[in-house]
């Protein structure tokens, strides 16, 4: 049955109309279809000479000429139609649901009947489970602190990634290098940004906290999720000055000279300090490990 | 539907016959193409005649935003086919070698084998750049595919019953392709994906009770370990797209089985279904997408560069890189860390960071939101009939309002999650982005709320001839024909302006002479007349 | 007819503006200019000097409050590296310097950055090789210290206080070198490299220039969040209004026979398999199906 069954039929179309729409997407298919064979042609003379960008260009030309040709030969074919088809009634009928509850009752009576099975069956799966659980923790050892020491204790130098350590003597100031622990380079939570800035803008609290001569080192970790907190902007040029380390991947803010306190973005703690100190050698070294566990808290990890 | 496998009269009437002694009779006397061999040979034996007409001539509606679940399909038939190319290369282990390979700025570095091989599929494979980066930008597709079709489904009210329980399934196909994604971004071990891994054991880290050992399990110790990029691998190739093919194939199934829903329109019930059959316009149109959607992502591969892992470098403790964001699909996640205040909220010995409420939180509140759809729409509007006829976004203010405050919502989590791009393309302080971003996110949901809602009503109830379907009653004969008392067609233009301008009844210019638009005439037409153009 | 008309065809021009947008991310220009050192005379850089830059860091370069900072301790490879880019002269001293028109001749810097030199005892302007370095070692430190601020690609970045560290697609390698000695600007000072590491650095930035990585082809370089973009404006806009054509039917055709099955009161697993049986179930139902079940078979 058709929708346009009534009386007021639709006036005729021009039958001119009806074919320069065909005669042009029977043009377009057959088009489509002769650049798609071009396109997987230039693709394979693509890769034998080694143009990967022809190879690319060629099979999309190909794929995209195939898709075009395609959709147009419907358009040429004039398949566009409307059909009317019934829906089926996603029903349960009286007479299945009644089948239906035979089966349960059947069940009931048969299987259901020895409750003691029924528990034990139901028992013996979950000792199952129980069993499995095991396994499942040989994934990973257990937290035995790990993460509460890094590879920093008493009188370990700073060396930079290719193992050079940093001699305190150095009279540049807004310097930065990223540093870690001799002996341990490249392995993870020892990774500290060592900053030199002028003495004198250190507060009070990070001298105390191990600051020296300007020398400020701090965990590179960002207290909020663990990225590698990188740009350190330092600007004592007046009159616009700036001194911020910020992580770039959540774009936390901490104050390098008010031990690395933050100030903006998510990050809620600061970053822990390194406290530093000199060598014999003229070095610097550190006085101990970090007197907290370094990058992102866990749930037991309060504030102390 | 070719006349050659369609016959009606012949193949259901062979397949219906008993079987007996011997063997039956083929279904076809004369088997030359192809076609009738295969009805003769394999239909025959598994007595499927019936049911591949049926399948033939199924019927779908047209509209173009029921292709966009296509979109997605055909995205993932890509990033199979290629995806498959690539573990054909791929190693994923994190045992450290020095980088050998034909880049130079990395020769001589220490390399984990998972990322040399990346560089090799890259540099060394002739092509190999190409399908890595054809699989990268078919993912990004993907998502975007799944998105715009489930904010199809929802505005339309698709998702009511019977459909209800396809959106569950729908909604479980977008968190394991997310799932997807996310372990695919992580496999080549670059600065990148050691960075979104070191967030997301970060984020593991904090929820409470669980949260340390659950990290070692998955990490295989303290972060970074050397465990993580073998045990993503078999995830990201067999498991996830294990469960993707299993509930794609029941998604599938069951569009098929409940049929598609569709616009009002005349002579559109809710007990029928108008549009193309499946054989040939729709196949060949649908077929035709699959290869457009080939050739554009294959065009994306050959021209754009995507996921530059030379330029990253192997993962490295303390290295870092600006703009270290996530595939766009996980952007959400990134803006809710970078847009969360610095809460740390302390409860007995429970302390949880404010990485606990932008990941976790965040992401509970908003699958969870979807996963509750359905429920909420019966509940608060109590409505629990069945629908096979969509809404158009107007028909229902509230819901379609309340979609678009949650769109507005996740969007500015999205647009946070880019922050610093935004910052250094209109050359604002980052801070002051984030503040602003923090300030929509509070009134940008109301507010859209607010203004979609009264835009919807006043399209409602826009006086007119272009008024919404519903209210263009169809009445079905008792002849089985239908009368229009306003005739509208599917767009709203009144049917005699239609066939004026554009040749309603496409079947009189076909030139068979088959008057579709009288009762007599059309009842007299066969289909075999009909089938040919 | 309306697919002809294709009305989304408006859809096909914004990844167009999208690519022309994509590209305005990329921050692509020329290298800048070599450079020599003709002879200059010492009262000609001191006349430059009182006339261009006295103004605000004072007539020895001891810097005036609010205006601009002491210049004794910048040396050669600051003067330098700020006139050769065009950052200096500057004209609003609150706002950062950025790279712009060169504002002086040759004869005019190189007298310049010698009076500079004289002021104090500042770094001198670095002697940068980049013929033989090592790249690899150059990509090792630069994503150790560069990347963070200057992106992997070289893009450049916002770093804090609404500063932001610049693209390198411009920078020589003499004006990195510089720029690693003197920290312009935000950037702090790198002097932990030796020179062969300047080198080798600057090498690697060569390098990343060469391979175009902030080309609009790459987005810019600026990562996944443009590669995202990238992925709807010319993946998915282009695909939407694909199916915008090929989901646009003419109203078509009205197909009189495919309603004959199933019949309307029908439920699954009950359908009619032969046409005899479709027949049979079509004659009961309540409108006009029996009419053309009849002819249908003929």
């Amino acid at each position: 049955m058709t929708i346009d069954e009534r009386d007021d039929a639709p006036p005729a179309i021009p039958e001119v109309t009806q074919e320069a729409i065909e005669a042009r997407a029977f043009r377009v298919a057959v088009a489509a279809f002769v650049i798609a064979v071009a396109g997987g042609l230039s693709a394979a003379w693509g890769y034998w000479s080694d143009e990967d960008r022809v190879l690319g260009v060629g099979l999309g030309v190909a794929l995209l000429g195939i898709g075009f040709g395609m959709v147009s030969w419907s358009k040429y074919l004039d398949l566009d139609e409307n059909v009317v088809q019934q829906r089926e009634r996603l029903r349960t009928t009286v007479e299945e649901r009644d089948d239906f509850a035979e089966e349960i009752k059947l069940t009931k009576e048969t299987v259901g009947r020895r409750k003691l099975l029924t528990v034990l069956f139901a028992g013996s799966l979950a000792s199952l489970a129980v069993g499995f659980i095991g396994p499942i923790g040989s994934l990973g050892p257990k937290p035995q602190g790990e993460r509460q020491r890094t590879g920093w204790g008493e009188g370990t130098r700073l060396v930079t990634s290719n193992g050079q350590p940093i001699p305190a003597s150095s009279q540049i100031f807004d310097q930065l290098a990223t540093v870690f622990p001799e002996g341990s380079i490249g392995v993870d939570d020892g990774q500290v940004v060592l900053l030199r800035v002028q003495p004198g803008l250190l507060t009070e609290r990070t001298i105390e906290r191990g600051a020296i001569e300007g020398w400020v080192a701090y965990s590179k970790i960002c207290t909020h999720a663990g990225c590698s907190v990188g740009l350190f902007g330092i600007d004592d040029r007046k009159p616009d000055t700036l001194r911020q380390l910020v992580c770039p991947c959540h774009q936390s803010v901490f104050d390098p000279v008010d031990s690395a306190r933050p100030i903006g973005g998510p990050a809620p703690r600061s970053l822990p300090q390194l406290a530093l100190a000199i060598d014999d050698e003229g070095f610097l070294v550190s006085q101990s490990d970090f007197d907290r566990v370094v990058g992102p808290i866990s749930w037991t990890e309060g504030e102390t | 539907m070719s006349d050659e496998t369609m016959s009606p009269e012949t193949a259901p009437e062979t397949e219906a016959t008993p079987a007996g002694d011997g063997a039956p009779e083929p279904v076809f006397k004369e088997d030359r193409t192809l076609v009738e061999r295969y009805v003769n040979n394999v239909t025959g034996r598994l007595g499927a005649g019936a049911w591949l007409t049926k399948t033939l001539r199924k019927v779908f509606p047209s509209h173009f935003s029921f292709l966009w679940g296509e979109l997605a399909l055909y995205s993932f038939v890509i990033l199979v086919l290629t995806g498959v190319y690539l573990t054909l290369f791929f190693a994923g282990s994190q045992d450290t070698l020095t980088y050998t390979g034909s880049y130079a700025p990395l020769q001589g570095q220490e390399v984990t084998s998972a990322f040399n091989s990346v560089m090799r599929i890259s540099f060394e494979v002739k092509g190999g750049l190409l399908i890595r980066q054809m699989h990268h930008w078919a993912a990004l597709v993907f998502m975007g595919a799944i998105a715009l079709h489930m904010a199809r489904i929802y505005f339309t009210g698709a998702y009511r019953r019977p459909r209800d329980l396809n959106w569950y399934v729908g909604l479980t196909l977008l968190v394991l392709a997310l799932a997807a994604g996310f372990t695919g971004y992580s496999l080549p071990d670059d600065l990148l994906s050691g960075t979104g891994l070191r967030i997301t054991y970060a984020i593991i880290l904090t929820i409470p009770f669980i949260g340390e050992r659950l990290a070692y399990l998955i990490f295989g110790g303290e972060w970074p370990g050397t465990e993580i990029i073998g045990r993503l691998y078999p995830v990201h190739i067999l498991i996830i797209p294990g469960l993707i093919v299993a509930l794609l194939a029941l998604h599938l199934g069951m569009v098929w089985h409940q049929k598609h829903t569709q616009f009002r329109g005349p002579g559109r019930t809710e007990d029928n279904v108008v549009g193309e059959r499946v054989w040939p316009s729709f196949a060949l149109k649908s077929i035709g997408l699959f290869f457009l959607v080939a050739g554009m992502i294959t065009m994306m591969g050959a021209l754009f560069t995507i996921n530059p892992i030379w330029l990253y470098g192997p993962y490295d403790v303390g290295a870092a890189t600006s703009y270290s964001q996530p595939d766009w699909y996980i952007g959400f996640l990134e803006g809710s860390l970078r847009l969360m205040p610095p809460w740390e909220t302390q409860i007995g010995p429970i302390v949880i960071n404010n990485i606990f409420y932008s990941g976790v939180v965040v992401s509970a509140i908003i699958f969870g939101g979807l996963y509750t759809v359905p429920y909420l729409d019966r509940r608060f509007t109590g409505d629990r009939d069945e629908h096979n006829l969509l809404d158009r976004p107007r028909d229902a203010p509230t819901r379609t309002a309340i979609g678009v405050a949650c769109i507005t919502a996740v969007s500015i989590l999205f647009i946070g999650g880019a922050q610093d791009i935004i910052a250094k393309t209109f050359d604002i302080a980052v801070g002051r982005v984030t503040t602003i971003l923090q300030i929509s996110f509070l009134v940008g949901p109301p507010l859209s709320f607010f203004i979609a809602r009264r835009v919807c009503i006043s399209l409602r109830d826009r006086p007119g001839p272009r008024r919404t379907e519903r209210e263009s009653p169809v009445i079905r004969t008792s002849t089985g024909g239908y009368e229009f008392l306003e005739p509208i067609d599917s767009d709203g233009v009144p049917v005699d302006q239609r066939s004026t301008s554009n040749g309603n009844g496409a079947g009189n210019g076909a030139g068979n002479g088959h008057d579709a638009g009288h009762v007599s005439t059309d009842s007299s037409g066969s289909p075999r007349e009909v089938a040919e153009p | 007819m309306n697919w002809r008309t294709l009305g989304p065809r408006s859809l096909f021009v914004v990844p167009v503006v999208a690519a022309v947008a994509v590209a305005g991310l990329t921050f692509f220009g020329p290298t800048g200019a070599g450079q020599s050192a003709p002879a200059a005379t010492p009262e000609f850089g001191s006349r430059l000097f009182d006339a261009h830059c006295s103004a605000c860091h004072g007539p020895v370069g001891e810097g005036i409050e609010g205006r601009g900072p002491d210049l004794r301790q910048e040396g050669e490879a600051a003067a330098d590296f700020v006139l050769r880019t065009g950052r200096m002269p500057l004209a609003n001293p609150s706002a950062q310097a950025i790279r712009g028109p060169v504002r002086f001749n040759e004869e005019e810097i190189v007298a310049l950055v010698e009076h500079v030199g004289t002021l104090g005892d500042g770094p001198g302007i670095p002697d940068v090789n980049i013929e033989g370095a090592d790249i690899g070692n150059g990509a090792n430190l630069f994503l150790l210290n560069c990347a963070a601020c200057h992106v992997a690609s070289g893009a450049g970045a916002p770093i804090g206080g609404n500063r932001r560290a610049p693209a390198l697609a411009q920078a020589t390698p003499t004006e990195i070198g510089e720029a690693i000695l003197v920290g312009p600007g935000a950037m702090p000072i790198f002097s932990t490299f030796t020179d062969t590491e300047i080198n080798d650095i600057a090498a690697y930035i060569e390098d990343l220039n060469q391979q175009g990585t902030t080309d609009a082809l790459a987005f810019g370089g600026a990562g996944p969040a443009a590669e995202g973009l990238a992925a709807w404006l010319l993946a998915l806009v282009p695909l939407i209004a694909l199916t915008r054509w090929i989901g646009h039917a003419k109203p078509g055709r009205n197909h009189p026979r495919d309603d004959t099955e199933p019949p309307p009161d029908d439920h699954p697993g009950d359908t009619p398999t032969t046409a005899e049986d479709a027949a049979a179930e079509a004659s009961a139902p309540d409108d006009g199906t029996v009419e053309r079940e009849e002819v249908t078979p003929g």
